[in-house]
């Protein structure tokens, strides 16, 4: 421990280990006399010897009537992780919105041709009463059947394959976006 | 562990109600502090007072020490202002800005005579120290006194020390603890350090 106690004081000693260290040296006694001798090894040494013996002791014996000093460092030091944790979640949820808002657009772009091709006519007639109610012989699937398969060729083609549009793929979101265009075109 | 890491996780532990801490910090800086000021204040036995005044300052001061420059610049300038209030009290012209600044005094010349204490007693266990610490690092073997040269007088970290010497951080270490506690053992009998006395 001594030979951390040195190293210590080249701050020469990794952030855990020198935690460990001040501890030891707030116990034991004899190791902080051990950092006080390499000190005053170091002094001498650069010759910066001009206090007399017992400096360290009356100074601390002045300090033991002095309140002992509390200051907020602990947290001090959890202060950032404070900020940082509401701005990640902040950051994270804008995140989470522009990449729902950029997937509907997206996604939008992608089923253009969906939205603007003459599918609400197969809506159209299945929710509007009138028609049906002109035409009681024929149950509304048929109905229904028969309309779009009157539309051609681009219809047939379109309802045929919106199993495999890529709204399918936005589960919840693209596919209420993509009924919403229908019926927006629908009316 | 970086520069200054050291004295600002002490700091730490003094901020958390830890006040043997702060006597580390006491050990490490007051012959530096008290060389410093004894530019200012000539009086030998005055220079020790007003340093324990500034420890006793920085103390109280040390819930709004915030860390944004080195504790020892924060203590030096301290110390310097608790000097030059200390000739002002005392009818004394305190040296202005220009002549002295805290920044500077860090680095001021190391060859400087020391204004040691100088009664009788003090002159000659002060010899005593330097005839006794010269000896033991006579007696070191070249590489303990070499390293311990390096890190002490010329300042160099353990890395570059290990490549002037080169050979690995850890025997760096390992070296300069070895040359320390040689000589810190010549001097304990000297300095009777029970556990009420310390330097």
């Amino acid at each position: 421990m001594k030979s951390d106690v040195s190293a210590l004081l080249d701050d020469a000693l990794d952030e855990s280990a020198a935690a460990q260290t001040l501890a030891a040296l707030s116990r034991d006694p004899e190791l902080r006399r051990s950092w006080e001798m390499y000190c005053l090894v170091g002094d001498i040494l650069r010759s910066n010897c001009s206090v007399r013996d017992g400096f360290c002791s009356r100074v601390m014996r002045e300090l033991a009537a002095e309140p002992t000093v509390i200051a907020p460092a602990a947290l001090r030091k959890r202060k950032p992780m404070r900020l940082a944790l509401p701005l990640a979640a902040s950051v994270a949820g804008a995140a989470v919105v522009t990449w729902l808002t950029l997937s509907v657009y997206r996604t939008q772009d992608e089923i253009k041709p969906v939205a603007v091709a003459p599918v609400p006519v197969v809506t159209a007639v299945s929710l509007k009463p009138e028609p049906l109610a002109a035409q009681p012989e024929l149950p509304p699937t048929q109905i229904a059947q028969t309309e779009t398969l009157s539309q051609g060729g681009r219809t047939t083609y379109l309802f045929m394959h919106q199993a495999q549009s890529p709204s399918r793929a936005m589960q919840g979101v693209a596919q209420y976006v993509r009924v919403v265009s229908e019926q927006g075109a629908g009316r | 562990m970086g520069d200054r890491e050291a004295d600002r996780a002490l700091v730490e532990r003094v901020q958390q109600g830890d006040k043997e801490a702060f006597g580390l910090l006491v050990a490490k800086y007051q012959r530096k502090l008290a060389r410093l000021l004894s530019r200012l204040i000539r009086d030998p036995a005055e220079v020790e007072d007003v340093t324990q005044e500034a420890f006793i300052k920085a103390y109280r001061a040390l819930p709004s020490f915030r860390g944004d420059s080195a504790f020892y610049t924060w203590l030096y300038r301290i110390g310097v202002n608790t000097a030059k209030n200390y000739l002002v009290s005392q009818g004394r012209r305190a040296p202005t800005a220009t002549e002295f600044d805290s920044e500077e005094a860090e680095g001021f010349d190391e060859g400087e005579q020391l204004r040691d204490i100088n009664t009788p007693e003090h002159v000659m266990m002060s010899k005593q120290i330097g005839d006794t610490v010269n000896e033991a690092m006579e007696a070191l073997p070249d590489e303990l006194r070499t390293a311990i040269m390096l890190r002490e007088i010329e300042g160099l970290s353990y890395d570059e020390i290990a490549k002037v010497m080169d050979c690995p951080i850890g025997t760096v270490r390992s070296r300069i603890f070895r040359a320390r506690e040689a000589v810190a053992e010549k001097l304990r009998p000297l300095l009777d350090t029970g556990p009420d006395r310390r330097w």
